[in-house]
């Protein structure tokens, strides 16, 4: 079977989604899983529970879109469904993550497995942020990605977190606020 | 390290933060939407399988209704537990000859009512005094259900027999079903009562004689608890004194 790779219009697609045409979920998916795996990624940290939560989102697509009003795109209203499953992901991860850093702090002990390379350092540079951002609360964590990774505005990012906009900048600017002290404790610890 | 940064690391960090898959992502993504395509289908199949659950359940539940409502086994449930025993008078009779324990927690079932004391045949026997004496009939009191048991079949046949007897219109069907429920239960929780009111539906059908010989313990005050229904029986053994064996 081919699947258009083009995108149906928004309004047809929602409508055969609301019929529960299975069709319809694996044409939203061809369609969108690209946004919603970039954005599970930046915002989880991890690309295996990114994928879980990918898969999350589109399985629970047919019951989710009962409560899509239309006024953002299916895309958005889909990082909204991403964001609703994102809570135990990001559980899952923090701990695969503090687990993977106890095993890389023993391995660091052994010359033998010392690696200046880039790759190392991007490494070490990624689990970095997704550390950093493990220290937010769910909801800074989610309207910082949105609004500063993804670079999304302040109303796409209330629409999205179905939040009011005000409460939306109070987030992000909370989380930066955290992040900053963390960044500059960390220095100073150096 | 600044937010900024740390921003620009985060917008780097999954391929120059595009939307487009990046390299090697294709095989992950077709993986996923098979999985996604899997995930829908077995929830799809798990509703289908509680739908035929259901509806199972629902037809089990209605061929149940439909087959009390039948039988007549449902309107049994419904209707009021027998009243309690009345208490036993201060002066203990002599010591009974059957059931000389009762079980506390049993609850006692409901005398039949002052009205279904038998007149025995008015142009045959003489009228029973009005009861003068005897102390007012209690006030209906509905005892609470007694509980469940694991063998209800005992049960429904002193219900049956309870229903034919106050509301049958039948004496010979209400003697069947009491004989049907003491053959089931000679030393039941309600034998003394059903012995009684077996013996009444004896008299209504003319079988003075049996009915005599039924009511005589009772008369005397030798079945528990202690007085049971002595008073009627007293009575109506008197006026059936001459239908002693011979009829």
């Amino acid at each position: 079977m081919t699947l258009p790779m083009v995108a149906a219009p928004d309004d047809d697609l929602v409508a055969r989604l609301r019929a529960g045409d299975r069709q319809a979920v694996e044409q939203a998916y061809v369609a969108h899983h690209a946004a919603i795996r970039a954005f599970a990624r930046r915002l989880v940290g991890e690309p295996s529970t990114a994928e879980d939560l990918v898969h999350d989102t589109f399985v629970a697509l047919p019951r989710a879109i009962r409560g899509f009003r239309g006024e953002a795109s299916l895309r958005s209203f889909l990082v909204g469904v991403a964001v609703n499953h994102a809570k135990r992901h990001i559980r899952t991860a923090v701990r695969r993550r503090r687990a993977t850093e106890k095993l890389a702090a023993q391995q660091e002990l052994m010359p033998s497995t010392i690696d200046a390379t880039d790759i190392l350092a991007r490494k070490r540079l990624a689990d970095r942020l997704s550390a950093a951002l493990d220290e937010l609360p769910l909801e800074q964590r989610v309207v910082f990605v949105l609004c500063e990774a993804e670079q999304r505005t302040s109303v796409e990012v209330a629409a999205i977190v179905g939040a009011p906009e005000g409460t939306v900048r109070t987030r992000l600017f909370h989380a930066k606020r955290k992040l900053r002290e963390m960044l500059e404790a960390a220095e100073d610890a150096r | 390290m600044t937010v900024d940064a740390l921003i620009d690391a985060i917008r780097a960090a999954d391929g120059d933060a595009g939307d487009g898959p990046a390299a090697g992502d294709a095989e992950l993504a077709t993986a996923t939407r098979l999985r996604v395509m899997r995930s829908l289908e077995s929830r799809a199949g798990g509703r289908h399988q509680l739908i035929g659950f259901a509806t199972a359940i629902a037809i089990l539940l209605g061929g149940t209704v439909s087959w009390a409502l039948a039988t007549g086994e449902i309107a049994a449930l419904w209707r009021p537990a027998p009243e309690p025993r009345p208490a036993a008078p201060a002066v203990a009779p002599p010591p009974s000859r059957r059931r000389p324990v009762s079980s506390p927690r049993q609850v006692p079932p409901a005398p039949p009512p002052e009205e279904m004391s038998v007149d025995p045949r008015p142009a045959q026997l003489p009228r029973p005094e009005p009861p003068e004496a005897s102390p007012p009939a209690p006030p209906p009191v509905v005892a609470p259900r007694p509980p469940r048991r694991a063998a209800p079949t005992v049960e429904v046949l002193y219900r049956r027999a309870h229903e034919l007897h106050f509301h049958g219109g039948d004496p010979a069907a209400a003697l069947v079903a009491w004989d049907a429920y003491l053959a089931a239960e000679p030393d039941g929780r309600f034998s003394i009562e059903a012995r009684y009111n077996r013996a009444l539906m004896l008299v209504r059908l003319g079988r003075y004689a049996e009915a005599r010989a039924a009511l005589v313990p009772y008369a005397r005050g030798e079945v528990m608890p202690a007085g049971y229904r002595q008073a009627e029986a007293e009575q109506l053994v008197e006026r059936l004194g001459h239908y002693d064996g011979s009829q």
